[in-house]
C-alpha cells in the first residue's frame, strides 16, 4: 500500500473537514484542531493499517506454504511409490518424511487459527504472529528436508543412473521452487508481523478449534491442558504406526528402530517448536 | 449514541454509500453522518483502512480524480462489490429482524 497515497488521502480529508467546520463560523485554527480530533489519533490509525496489511500478508504466506507443501508431498509420494530400487536406501527419503510431518503440524495449527477468522477482515495481533511463525517453520522444514535430500543424493557412494529417476527429480524441482516462493512470502509476512506495532491480544488454540469445529473443542481443551501426556500419546501412536507399517519389509527390529526415530522426532519437534507454534505455554507464563 | 456496533460494519456502510456512484472518503463519511442524523460519528480516519481492504479484496476500485482543482481518491463499487453488498445487506437485515423478534419476545 503506497504510503504517499495514504498521506494524500488523509491530507485531503483533513482539509475538507477543516473547511466544513470553519464554514460554520468556527475559528480556522480551532477548525483544524477539531478536524484532527474527528479523524483520529495517528498511532491508532497506523496500527489499523498495519494490522490490515499484516493480515493480508500472513494469509497469502499461508496459502503459498500450503501449496508448496502439497507440491513437495507429491514429489515425496512419487519417491515412495515409483522411485527405482537403487534410490530406495535409507536415509534417502527420511528427511522429506520428517520435514513434511513437521510442516504438516505447523500448517495445520496455523490453518486452524486463520480459519477461525475466515469471515473477518482482520486477524488479531497475537494470532498473526503465531501464524507467521507457523508458516516460517513449515517452509523452513520443507526447505531443510529438500537440502538434506539433495546432499544425500549428491554424496551417494556409487554412481547413480539419474535418468531413471527423471519424473521424481522434476517433481522435486517443482516442490523446491514452490517452497522457495513460499519461503519468501513467509519471510515477508514474519518481518511485517514482527515490525508492525500491533495491539496485544490473547489467542488460544482451543478457541480456534472451537470456532471451526465446536465438537472438537472439549478434546482440544483436554489435550492442551495436558501437553506432556498429549505429546507422549502422539509419540506412542507414531511409534506404533511406523513400526506396524515397516515390520513386513524391515523386520521387527528395523521397523522398531524406525518407529523409535519417528517417536523421538515427535518429542523433539514438540520441545523445540511447540512454543513458537503456541502449542506450549510461553516461557514467562510458566515462570509466573 | 454509542456506535461501537458500527465498528464491525464500517465496510458494509462504505459499500452501501458507494451504491449510488463513485465517492471519495470524505463524502462517504459526510453521507454517513448526515443519513444517521449525526448519530454515527466514527473516527473518520478508520474509514481508509476499510476502503483499502475492500480494494484489496476486489470489492471496490479507486482512481485519482480532480474536481474544483483538488485531486482526490475516488472509490467505486465493482460487480463483485455490488454482489457482496447485496449479500451483506440481506444478512444484516435478517439479523436485525431476528434481534427484533428476540427483543420483542422478552419485552
Amino acid at each position: 500500500m503506497p504510503r504517499a497515497r495514504l498521506l494524500a488521502e488523509a491530507a485531503d480529508h483533513l482539509r475538507a473537514s477543516a473547511a466544513e467546520i470553519a464554514a460554520t463560523g468556527v475559528d480556522p485554527a480551532a477548525a483544524e484542531e477539531q478536524a484532527v480530533v474527528r479523524f483520529g489519533a495517528a498511532a491508532l490509525l497506523a496500527r489499523r493499517f498495519a494490522q490490515s496489511v499484516v493480515t493480508a500478508s500472513v494469509r497469502m504466506a499461508l496459502l503459498w506454504a500450503a501449496t508448496a507443501w502439497a507440491c513437495y508431498a507429491v514429489a515425496a509420494g512419487l519417491f515412495v511409490l515409483a522411485a527405482p530400487s537403487w534410490l530406495h536406501d535409507f536415509p534417502q527419503g527420511a528427511p522429506s518424511m520428517l520435514g513434511l510431518q513437521v510442516a504438516a503440524v505447523a500448517l495445520a495449527v496455523s490453518g486452524v487459527r486463520v480459519f477461525s477468522f475466515r469471515e473477518q477482515p482482520l486477524i488479531d495481533d497475537l494470532r498473526l504472529r503465531l501464524v507467521a511463525k507457523g508458516v516460517a517453520i513449515a517452509t523452513a522444514a520443507v526447505l531443510a528436508a529438500a537440502v538434506l535430500e539433495l546432499a544425500l543424493a549428491l554424496t551417494r557412494p556409487a554412481p547413480a543412473p539419474w535418468r531413471d529417476a527423471a519424473p521424481i527429480i522434476a517433481a522435486y524441482a517443482i516442490g523446491v521452487a514452490a517452497t522457495v516462493v513460499a519461503g519468501l512470502a513467509a519471510v515477508a509476512a514474519a518481518a511485517r508481523a514482527g515490525h508492525a506495532e500491533l495491539a496485544p491480544a490473547v489467542a488460544t488454540l482451543v478457541d480456534d478449534v472451537g470456532a471451526g469445529a465446536p465438537r472438537l473443542r472439549p478434546l482440544a481443551l483436554w489435550l492442551t491442558s495436558r501437553p506432556l501426556l498429549a505429546c507422549t500419546a502422539v509419540a506412542g501412536l507414531a511409534f506404533a504406526a511406523t513400526t506396524a507399517v515397516g515390520v513386513a519389509g524391515n523386520g521387527l527390529a528395523g521397523a522398531g528402530a524406525t518407529g523409535a526415530l519417528e517417536a523421538a522426532a515427535v518429542v523433539i519437534g514438540y520441545l523445540t517448536l511447540g512454543r513458537a507454534l503456541g502449542l506450549r505455554a510461553p516461557r514467562h507464563a510458566v515462570a509466573d | 449514541m454509542k456506535v461501537d456496533v458500527l465498528k464491525g460494519q464500517l465496510e458494509l456502510v462504505a459499500l452501501a454509500s458507494l451504491r449510488d456512484g463513485p465517492r471519495h472518503g470524505y463524502a462517504i463519511i459526510k453521507e454517513l453522518r448526515e443519513r444517521s442524523g449525526g448519530d454515527f460519528d466514527v473516527l473518520e480516519g478508520t474509514l481508509y483502512p476499510a476502503l483499502h481492504r475492500l480494494e484489496r479484496t476486489g470489492l471496490v476500485t479507486s482512481r485519482w480524480a480532480t474536481a474544483a482543482g483538488r485531486r482526490r481518491r475516488v472509490y467505486e463499487l465493482t460487480r463483485k462489490g455490488t454482489k457482496a453488498l447485496a449479500e451483506q445487506e440481506s444478512e444484516w437485515r435478517s439479523f436485525v429482524r431476528r434481534l427484533d423478534d428476540v427483543l420483542g419476545g422478552t419485552a
